[in-house]
């Protein structure tokens, strides 16, 4: 893991508690739901009432934001109480179940509400106001590409120890071509984790194709480089890669040819469909 | 605090400045802060920005009286609601245009807009806080559009369609869908035909003629590179034939805005092709934003959107002279970060030597009336004299005169009418004499009516002693009375278009 | 002497050698009689399965059982005899089968191979059984298509918007307008790998091998699904950004809980008014099973699992039509018609529409725009047309009739 100078970090939320993570989600109410298609209008007023009652437990909740959201998809019932429901999801912004209030302002950034936008920002400007960390805030920003948040968020990759910051940031990076440099830059740094520099090589690819192709050239000929930025690569190169630059490289066929030869499996896979596809 | 100290403001300054202006009635003083070039938004973001046009729109309907909207402020209304993306501008824009003076059909163009966006978008909204986004909203995209609804009373007539399928939908609360649904059971019969000529047919349009000097000499420093990757200047692009012009980025996050231009320029690509002259007038679009709209993703956006890309019509950026571009066009976009805050739709149809000759901003355009007015450029003439200058003005624009408007078009069509002062010079044509006389009257009439909004100017003296001395030829003087009437009418003309383009934001 | 075998009656195309569950029409004419004695040659077809495998059924009709063989009679002249060919075990590569002609010269000698062609029987299907060949050629096929957010895949995100909504749920034109949308991608898709079908994504089943890094990635909370290095779809990006962020609310070693089951989603309704609510659930309720784009309808399909969720609701659907016999249109059960007085469906949602944005309309109520233009055509099959109406799309195997065939079977739905 990189190491960072020690900068002012980020201040955690007040309210927190474990988040859930991949390998653990959120327990969820083993009451069977109601088996009906849609929820109707007593469905959805009551969903509303369970969602924004604390007294509720937590699974309980979800899953009644759940049933409502679900009925955003076409039930006919819900455009009535559109309003009801985001007025009820921007008061649950602050609850104090985390999961309760990722859920909300998950629904909110992704249907592009202004409150959650507004919330957000103040809390990556103000760690005391922030309702979720760093990175979480910055992926509910990102589906609003114009909330003004880059010059923040390349701020926060610099400065943050945190890799889900970091790689939130970078995913928002990716779509400012001043950032261009500090991309390839971490593409290129050896000390970053595999995953921040996958993360960066799509980044560099999207917006210089260019530079990705001879980042690319050069990181398969380095025979120190970490595998998956090598696969990684050659996946690149066997997708979206410029034929001539390729084929017209002694070198990199060279390589390529070894590789099809004696490397890792997905390495040595990759590389045989790009003999194929470009006829060495 | 005045409008020239806004520079850097935060957005506390200009909601506290916006209040002020609205309790002292600054109708002048507020219109200017409609303008996207206003540098009272340098810095801002663009959900900032809409932040603070919401509250500039509601700023009409804070105080008591409510303020009269007037001529210039409505486009900016009518836009959000065409255009409409934000809960806020949308909600505030709808409040905002019950401070028209009366209702029309025309409105119910932007009001469809704003009734599709708000079917999917009905947040509550908080019209007492700045920027609106209140726990306790009270009201909202659709309460305020019911609303707006019922204020137009008959003249929402030609919504009948949609606002039964509204109704039939159950899209709305319940006191909503009522509202509507008895305002739907109001409409008389063959109301929904009664709709007067549509808007875009009339604001928005601005013809140049020679009015506009300035040539693409101004643009040698730019240099423009297209969706394949050449590069290339601005004689190379836009000299020797009309060009339509239509700018765009594609990271626009509204598809009614950028989205929706490129598709409409490839259908004017269509109906150039229709009408035989695709080899005569070229198409290009130019995007905001240079640095990201690389040509690979000019390329894919253009071929997206069924637009034909060639030698004649392409899309650009800028490789270098953004800025003088942007002065040259007078844009009215703004930036934050790599991203663009705001812009309104434009779009320009230049001459053959690259001068603007006609702009449509702000408002969806019609691209018949953009191939029409492209097409006059092929034969007429480049002088700038009174001919080319009527010539600039086609029968659509001395039709949409007779219709009292925004002040761009009263200044267009009352100077269209002043010039019938030429009728004077045959006297044998009695019809026509009639005719012109009372053309004149009119133009006399609505001059010293405009005397309310904008005051009195040179232009309408001028106007009263051409005319004076018109009258007086017809009556007893002599020749000389008639050609400085003529000269004094065009005079007022040209003097009127002078000020009024030059004191007010692009409409 | 030779011949020539036509497939999808299509001279010479390779991109028409793909079969269904539906009987395909074909073409044998000899195109060298020497050696034939007499007016007509008799030929007998067959079929080699070839490393991709399936196994097809020759028949004369468009009906029947058919066989494994089938004998021929063809002019000498080089007239063309039609006969029908459909699958019946679904390859897994391609080509997989390989038809091929051959004739006696003499009624006592020996068969000789006279014409052969190689085809593959391409089949919609659960994308947990796809094998690592198939699953890499999907991944490949939909990262070249999105290409980093410049490829054709971006007009299919366009066309699945806030603005777009009323044009495509919580209304009857629900299922035909996705099984459009769906067909109209995976078209796209062959055009870049013709092995490829759609597969679907069995929401009220188990699937853990579908959210893995070599395959649709693993959900990594809110940051970007967790996805190998040698997976293409690490270079994914929709609207200016990278990744795909999908978070299971739910172990993936179960299914998604809250989901009607496929039993109970048939259970719904013999009628298609009451069948379709399940918009609401099972398909609303799989889409919510996640955090993350799917959540959204102005989001979701950003996210290329939302395509398998689809392909699964459209399943569904003909699994529906297969029980009740609901392909007909003419039957009011088989669509949600209002009957008189009530006033028809919104426009795009009546049985002879034409849908957006395939139509090209855009004037209101239509949206402003139409992303994508004419829906992608077929070697294999001229429906539904470029520019299909709702009525289009229920016939979907050509049971009725073979020209309404869309050219695509669910593995586990017979014809």
């Amino acid at each position: 893991m990189k190491k960072k100078t020690a900068k002012p970090a980020e201040k955690a939320p007040a309210k927190k508690t474990p988040r859930k993570t991949a390998a653990t989600p959120a327990a969820v109410d083993p009451t069977p739901v109601a088996l009906q298609a849609y929820a109707g209008t007593v469905g959805i007023r009551d969903s509303i009432g369970i969602m924004s009652d604390q007294g509720q437990g937590v699974p309980a909740r979800l899953q009644a934001i759940r049933t409502v959201q679900a009925a955003s998809f076409g039930d006919p019932d819900f455009d009535a109480l559109r309003g009801d429901y985001f007025a009820a999801l921007r008061k649950l912004s602050d609850d104090p179940a985390v999961d309760v209030r990722q859920e909300a302002l998950g629904i909110l950034a992704r249907e592009g509400d202004p409150f959650a936008e507004k919330a957000l920002m103040a809390g990556l400007l103000d760690a005391k106001k922030a309702l979720v960390p760093a990175g979480d805030a910055l992926h509910y920003l990102s589906y609003n590409l114009h909330a003004g948040v880059q010059n923040l968020a390349r701020s926060i990759f610099d400065s943050s120890q945190d890799q889900d910051s970091r790689q939130q940031a970078l995913r928002l990076m990716s779509t400012d071509p001043a950032s261009t440099k500090t991309i390839l830059k971490t593409l290129s740094d050896k000390g970053e984790t595999p995953a921040m520099r996958q993360l960066s090589a799509a980044a560099l690819h999207a917006l210089d194709p260019k530079a990705m192709q001879t980042f690319a050239t050069k990181a398969v000929l380095d025979e120190n480089e970490h595998s998956d930025v090598v696969t990684a690569c050659l996946t690149a190169m066997n997708h979206f890669g410029d034929e001539k630059a390729i084929t017209g490289n002694t070198a990199l066929k060279q390589r390529i040819e070894s590789l099809r030869q004696k490397s890792p499996a997905k390495i040595k896979q990759i590389a045989k469909k790009l003999g194929v596809k470009y006829g060495f | 605090m005045t409008t020239g100290q806004l520079q850097e403001t935060s957005e506390e300054q200009f909601a506290a400045h916006v209040s002020r202006l609205a309790r002292m009635g600054s109708q002048s003083e507020l219109l200017r802060l409609f303008d996207e070039r206003n540098a009272a938004y340098l810095g801002h973001s663009a959900p900032a920005i809409a932040r603070m046009r919401g509250w500039l729109l509601l700023a009409y309907s804070h105080e008591t009286p409510v303020l009269d909207l007037s001529d210039c402020a409505l486009p900016y209304v009518l836009e959000e609601l065409q255009t409409a993306h934000d809960a806020y501008l949308t909600t505030a824009a709808l409040i905002c245009l019950r401070s028209w003076h009366q209702p029309d059909p025309a409105f119910c163009n932007a009001l469809s807009g704003a009734l599709s966006f708000a079917r999917g978008h009905d947040l509550p909204v908080c019209t007492g806080e700045y920027g609106g986004i209140g726990l306790n909203g009270n009201t909202s995209p659709m309460r305020e559009l019911a609303a707006t609804l019922h204020w137009m009373g008959d003249s929402a007539a030609p919504m009948a369609a949609e606002l039964h399928d509204l109704v039939r939908s159950r899209a709305a609360t319940v006191d909503v869908l009522r509202q509507i649904e008895s305002l739907c059971l109001s409409f008389k019969q063959g109301d929904a035909c009664c709709s007067r000529l549509p808007f875009n047919a009339i604001l928005g349009r601005l013809s140049f003629g020679a009015a506009r000097p300035t040539g693409i000499e101004a643009l040698d420093a730019v240099v423009f590179e297209d969706q394949m990757g050449v590069s290339s200047t601005c004689q190379q692009i836009f000299q020797g034939h009309p060009t339509i012009v239509a700018f765009f980025y594609s990271r626009c996050d509204n598809p009614l805005k950028c989205s929706l231009t490129i598709w409409k320029l490839a259908r004017t690509q269509g109906v150039l092709a229709a009408r035989g002259l695709a080899s005569s007038i070229a198409t290009v679009g130019i995007t905001y934003d240079s640095a990201y709209d690389t040509p690979d993703r000019l390329l894919r956006y253009g071929h997206n959107r069924g637009l034909k890309m060639d030698g004649h019509n392409k899309l650009i950026r800028t490789t270098s002279g953004f800025a003088v571009l942007r002065r040259y066009f007078d844009l009215g976009v703004s930036f934050f970060e790599s991203l663009v805050s705001r812009h309104p739709i434009e779009v320009f149809v230049l001459d053959r030597d690259g001068r603007i000759a006609f702009s449509y901003t702000r408002l969806n355009w019609s691209e018949e009336i953009v191939v029409s007015d492209a097409a006059s450029l092929l034969s007429a003439r480049q002088s700038g004299n009174a001919g080319s200058l009527s010539a600039a003005m086609p029968a659509p624009g001395l039709l949409a005169s007779l219709v009292p408007k925004c002040p761009v078009c009263w200044a267009g069509y009352m100077n269209s009418i002043g010039l019938t002062g030429w009728a004077f010079a045959t006297p044998s044509q009695s019809t026509l004499l009639w005719l012109a006389a009372g053309l004149l009257m009119i133009h006399l009439a609505l001059a010293f009516w405009r005397v309310r909004t904008v005051g009195w100017r040179i232009s309408q003296a001028l106007s009263l002693v051409g005319a004076a001395f018109l009258a007086a030829n017809l009556a007893w003087a002599p020749k000389g009375f008639l050609y400085a009437g003529i000269a004094l009418m065009l005079a007022a003309s040209l003097t009127d278009v002078r000020q009024t383009t030059s004191q007010r934001p692009r409409a | 002497m030779l011949v020539e075998i036509l497939i999808n009656n299509n001279s010479n195309q390779p991109a028409a050698r793909y079969l269904t569950w539906a009987w395909s029409p074909c073409r044998i004419r000899v195109t060298n009689p020497v050696g034939i004695l007499g007016a007509t040659a008799q030929v007998q077809l067959s079929q080699t399965a070839l490393p991709g495998g399936g196994a097809i059924r020759f028949s004369s009709t468009a009906s029947g059982a058919g066989s494994a063989t089938m004998n021929v009679t063809v002019p000498a002249n080089g007239t063309s005899v039609p006969f029908f060919v459909r699958g019946i075990t679904a390859s897994t590569a391609d080509p997989g089968v390989r038809i091929t002609a051959r004739w006696k010269r003499l009624p006592i000698g020996p068969l000789t191979t006279v014409g052969n062609v190689d085809l593959m029987v391409r089949i919609r299907k659960s994308a947990v059984n796809l094998n690592t060949g198939e699953r890499n050629r999907l991944l490949s096929a939909l990262a070249v298509l999105n290409n980093q957010g410049l490829g054709r895949f971006a007009d299919f995100r366009d066309m699945h918007v806030a603005a777009s909504n009323l044009e495509a749920h919580g209304r009857p034109g629900f299922l035909p307008w996705h099984r459009a949308y769906l067909l109209d991608l995976e078209r796209e898709l062959q055009a870049i790998d013709r092995s490829v079908a759609l597969p679907y994504w069995r929401f009220d089943q188990p699937g853990p091998a579908l959210f893995t890094p070599d395959f649709f990635g693993q959900g990594n909370n809110n940051n970007p699904v967790v996805l190998s290095p040698a997976n293409p779809l690490l270079f994914w990006r929709t609207d200016g950004v990278t990744g795909i962020v999908r978070q299971p609310n739910f172990n993936v070693n179960s299914a998604p809980p809250g989901v009607l089951t496929q039993a109970q989603t048939l259970a719904l309704g013999t009628a298609f008014a009451a069948f379709r609510t399940m918009e609401g659930n099972p398909h609303a309720q799989a889409h919510v099973s996640f955090s993350g784009f799917l959540q959204a309808i102005s989001q979701a399909a950003r996210d290329p699992l939302f395509f398998l969720l689809h392909c699964n609701v459209d399943r569904l659907w003909a699994a529906w039509q297969k029980a009740n016999n609901r392909y007909d249109v003419a039957v009011p059960a088989a669509f949600d018609t209002p009957v008189p007085p009530n006033p028809p469906n919104r426009i795009g949602h009546n049985l002879g529409d034409t849908m957006w944005p395939w139509n090209g309309v855009v004037t209101p109520p239509r949206p402003a725009v139409a992303p994508g233009g004419p829906l992608a055509a077929s070697a294999c099959v001229a429906a539904p047309g470029n520019t299909p109406r709702v009525r289009n799309c229920f016939d979907y195997q050509g049971s009725l009739a073979t020209a309404n065939n869309l050219g695509f079977s669910y593995d586990d739905i017979p014809l």
